[in-house]
C-alpha cells in the first residue's frame, strides 16, 4: 500500500519535474532564437535601417512638395517655377503623415487593356524587405544546428514556437525601427503631430475617401507616385500606378482620376490613359479625358475660393482625423500593418521549411503583388495599404475587425500546419 | 573545359530545382492564358479586327498580374537551379577536386557559363512557351500603330521594328532578356566570394535587381529599372545609356568574380 502511494507520488513528482524542465528548456530555446537569430541577421538589420532611412527621406520630400499641404500649385520639376496660389505656411505632416505616405499603397486598381499595372514602390519595398529579413534564419537554423536545438528542446513544436517568437519579435522590431526613423524625420520637419488646419489656405475638396490633387495648365503636379516617364521637356514622377511621357510636361498626382488638357497633362494614380492629339498623358488614373482648355481634376477635386486648409492628412488623402478616434488611428497606421506582416511572415516561415527560403519568398512576394492587383479582404496586403481602408476606398470589408480575424486565423493555421509538418519530417 | 562545361550544364539543367523553376514559370503562363487569352479567342471568327497574339501574350501587355509577378520576381527563380552551386562546391570540397584535376580556370569558366545559361533558360523558356501557347488561340497579326491595342509607342525602343517585323522584335527582346537575366544570375558567383551563406548567395541577383528597380523608380530614372525595360511590352522605355551601363556593370560583376577568386583563393586549393 505504501509502495503504491509512493509510486503515485513519485509519478506526479516526475511529471511536475518534467514540465518544469520543459518550461526551462522552452525559455532557453526562445532566448537562443532571439539572440542567435539577431546575431545572424545583423547585416540585414543594417540594410533595413538604410532602406527605411532612404524611404523616410523620400517621404519627407514627397510630403513637402507643393500641393501636399493644400496649396494649389503646379508640379515642381527640374527647376521649373511653381505657379499657383500662394498659401501661407506649409503644414507639417507629422509621424502620421510620413507613415501614411510610406504605407499608403495605391487605390483600387481597375483593369484596363490600355493601362499599366504598376506597384507602389515604398509600400512594396518596406513590406518586401521585412519578408526578406525573416525568410532565411528558420530554414538555415534547421539545416545547420536545428538538429541540436530540437534534441535539446525535447519537442519539435517547441523549436517551431521559438522560431515563431523570433519572427514576431522581428516584425515588432522592424515597425518600431520604422516608427523611430519616421519620428526623427517628423521632429526635424516640424513636429510629431500633423498640423490640423491653416487659415488662409486654399481648400481642396474631393470626394470622400479620394485623394485630391489639382494641376494647372502650365504646371504639373506631383504627389507620391511611383513613376513617370520623362518627356521631351521634363519628367516628373510621383507615386501613381502609371504614367506616360508627354510631349511637353508630365504631371503625376495621386488621385483616382485626372483630366488632361490639350496642352497640359495631369497624372494621377489611375490605371489607364489615352493619348491626346497634341500630348500624351500618362497617369495612374482610371480614366483620363482630354480637354480643349484647362481643366483641373483629380479625384473629383475642385479649387474653391480661398478658404481654410483642412490639415495635411485631410488635404492629401481626405482623412479627417477628427472623425477617427485615437485608438482607431493607432490600429490603422500601426496595428493593421503589423498584423498583416506577422501573418505573412509566419506563413513564410512554414513555407520556407517545406519549400526552401527562395521559393517561399517568391510565393509571398507574389501574394503581396496579388494584394495590390485585387482589392479583396482575402488578400491581406490590402489591410496594410492606407488607401484601401474602408474609410477611404469605400470597400467595407477592408476594416480592422476583418484584418484581426483573418490574420489571426491565418497565423494559427500556418503554425498548426508547420507543427504537423515538422513533427513528421525526417530530420535525422 | 568541354568536359567541365558538359558536367556543369548537366548539374544545372538536370535537377529538381530547374524543373521547379520552369514549372512555376509555365504555371504563371498558363494562368495568364486561361484568364486573358482564352476568353477572347472567339474574336478570330467575329469578323472584327482580330486581336493579335503579339499584343495579348504575357510579355506583350502591361496590365495583368501574371506579367507583373513574372517580371518582378523572376530573378529568384533564375537563381534557384544552379547559382548556389559554387558556394556548395567550395564547402563540400568538390571544387578542390575539380580545380586540382583540370585547373581552376576551366572550372570557373564552365561554372560561369552554366550559371549564366541556367538563369537565361529559366527567364526565357516560359516566355517562349507563353507566346507559343497564345499563338495557338490568337493569330499572329502584325501590330498596327494607332489602334491603341499595342503598348509600344512612337518613342519606344525598337518601335519601328515592332510594327514592321514583330517576330524579329520578339526574338531580339527574348535574347536581350536571356542575356540580362543570365548576367544577373551570375552575380551570385560574385556574392560567393563574400559569404558562405547559401541563401544570401541565392538572393544576391534578386537584391541587385530590386536595387535598380527601387533606385530607378524613386529617382525618376525609369529607364534604369530592369523590371520595366526587360518587358517586351516596355513598361518603362529602355534607353541605350542605361542598357549599356547596366550591361557593363553586370559584366564587371563577372570579371570581379574571376579576379576576386584568384586573389582570395577560396579554399579550393
Amino acid at each position: 500500500m505504501r509502495d503504491r502511494k509512493d509510486g503515485k507520488s513519485r509519478k506526479s513528482r516526475n511529471s511536475r519535474t518534467k514540465k518544469h524542465f520543459a518550461g526551462i528548456r522552452l525559455g532557453r530555446l526562445v532566448w537562443y532564437d532571439l539572440s542567435y537569430g539577431y546575431r545572424s541577421t545583423r547585416l540585414k538589420w543594417l540594410g533595413a535601417a538604410l532602406v527605411q532611412a532612404y524611404f523616410a527621406v523620400m517621404a519627407v520630400q514627397g510630403c513637402s512638395m507643393p500641393g501636399a499641404s493644400g496649396e494649389v500649385l503646379g508640379m515642381q520639376a527640374a527647376g521649373e517655377q511653381i505657379l499657383g496660389v500662394q498659401v501661407p505656411g506649409v503644414q507639417a505632416p507629422g509621424v502620421l503623415g510620413y507613415l501614411g505616405f510610406l504605407l499608403q499603397g495605391m487605390p483600387e486598381y481597375f483593369l484596363s487593356e490600355t493601362g499599366k499595372f504598376e506597384l507602389p514602390v515604398p509600400w512594396l519595398m518596406l513590406q518586401g524587405y521585412l519578408l526578406f529579413l525573416t525568410v532565411s534564419y528558420p530554414a538555415g537554423d534547421l539545416a545547420r544546428s536545428g538538429g541540436q536545438a530540437i534534441v535539446r528542446a525535447g519537442r519539435r513544436r517547441d523549436w517551431l514556437f521559438g522560431k515563431a517568437v523570433w519572427v514576431g519579435c522581428t516584425v515588432a522590431g522592424y515597425y518600431l525601427l520604422l516608427t523611430a526613423t519616421v519620428a526623427v524625420c517628423a521632429l526635424a520637419t516640424g513636429g510629431l503631430a500633423p498640423e490640423s488646419g491653416n487659415a488662409g489656405g486654399l481648400r481642396i475638396e474631393g470626394e470622400a475617401g479620394c485623394p485630391a490633387t489639382e494641376g494647372l495648365a502650365d504646371k504639373s503636379m506631383a504627389a507620391g507616385s511611383a513613376s513617370t516617364e520623362s518627356l521631351a521637356g521634363e519628367s516628373m514622377a510621383i507615386e501613381s500606378t502609371s504614367t506616360e511621357s508627354l510631349a511637353d510636361e508630365s504631371m503625376a498626382a495621386e488621385s483616382t482620376s485626372t483630366e488632361s488638357l490639350a496642352d497640359k497633362s495631369m497624372a494621377a494614380g489611375s490605371t489607364s490613359t489615352e493619348s491626346l492629339a497634341g500630348e500624351n498623358m500618362a497617369a495612374g488614373s482610371a480614366s483620363m479625358e482630354s480637354l480643349a482648355g484647362e481643366s483641373l481634376a483629380a479625384g473629383s477635386a475642385s479649387i474653391k475660393s480661398p478658404g481654410r486648409s483642412q490639415g495635411f492628412l485631410t488635404d492629401r488623402y481626405g482623412i479627417d482625423l477628427a472623425e477617427l478616434g485615437g485608438w482607431e488611428i493607432f490600429l490603422r497606421w500601426w496595428g493593421q500593418p503589423v498584423l498583416v506582416s506577422l501573418a505573412l511572415c509566419l506563413a513564410q516561415l512554414v513555407a520556407s521549411l517545406a519549400l526552401g527560403p527562395a521559393l517561399s519568398l517568391f510565393l509571398t512576394l507574389g501574394y503581396l503583388t496579388a494584394s495590390v492587383f485585387w482589392a479583396s479582404p482575402w488578400l491581406f496586403g490590402n489591410f496594410s495599404m492606407l488607401l484601401r481602408q474602408d474609410f477611404l476606398s469605400g470597400i467595407p470589408e477592408i476594416c480592422f475587425r476583418n484584418c484581426l480575424f483573418l490574420c489571426a486565423a491565418w497565423s494559427v493555421g500556418a503554425l498548426s500546419l508547420g507543427a504537423v509538418w515538422i513533427g513528421r519530417k525526417d530530420l535525422f | 573545359m568541354a568536359k567541365n562545361l558538359k558536367f556543369e550544364l548537366d548539374r544545372a539543367f538536370r535537377n529538381r530545382r530547374m524543373a521547379a523553376a520552369l514549372a512555376v514559370g509555365c504555371a504563371l503562363s498558363l494562368w495568364h492564358l486561361w484568364e486573358y487569352v482564352l476568353p477572347v479567342r472567339g474574336y478570330v471568327v467575329s469578323g472584327d479586327y482580330p486581336l493579335s497574339s503579339y499584343g495579348k501574350w504575357m510579355g506583350g501587355e502591361n496590365y495583368s498580374l501574371q506579367a507583373t509577378v513574372y517580371f518582378m520576381w523572376i530573378p529568384i527563380l533564375c537563381a534557384l537551379p544552379h547559382s548556389g552551386s559554387f558556394a556548395y562546391d567550395c564547402a563540400s570540397g568538390y571544387g578542390s577536386q575539380a580545380a586540382s584535376r583540370q585547373g581552376w580556370k576551366p572550372y570557373l569558366r564552365a561554372k560561369y557559363l552554366a550559371v549564366f545559361l541556367s538563369g537565361a533558360a529559366v527567364a526565357v523558356l516560359p516566355l517562349a512557351f507563353d507566346f507559343l501557347m497564345t499563338s495557338l488561340f490568337l493569330p499572329a497579326v502584325r501590330p498596327q500603330a494607332g489602334l491603341g491595342l499595342f503598348p509600344i509607342g512612337a518613342d519606344g525602343f525598337l518601335g519601328g521594328l515592332y510594327y514592321a517585323h514583330p517576330f524579329l522584335y520578339l526574338c531580339l527582346y527574348l535574347g536581350m532578356d536571356g542575356i540580362f537575366f543570365g548576367l544577373f544570375t551570375t552575380l551570385s558567383l560574385c556574392a560567393s566570394l563574400f559569404t558562405r551563406n547559401r541563401f544570401a548567395v541565392l538572393l544576391a541577383p534578386f537584391l541587385a535587381y530590386m536595387f535598380f528597380y527601387a533606385l530607378g523608380t524613386t529617382t525618376l530614372q525609369l529607364a534604369a529599372c530592369p523590371a520595366g525595360f526587360l518587358r517586351p511590352s516596355q513598361l518603362f522605355v529602355p534607353r541605350w545609356p542605361w542598357l549599356l551601363g547596366e550591361l557593363a556593370l553586370l559584366l564587371a560583376g563577372g570579371a570581379g568574380f574571376f579576379a576576386g577568386f584568384r586573389r582570395a583563393e577560396r579554399g579550393l586549393l
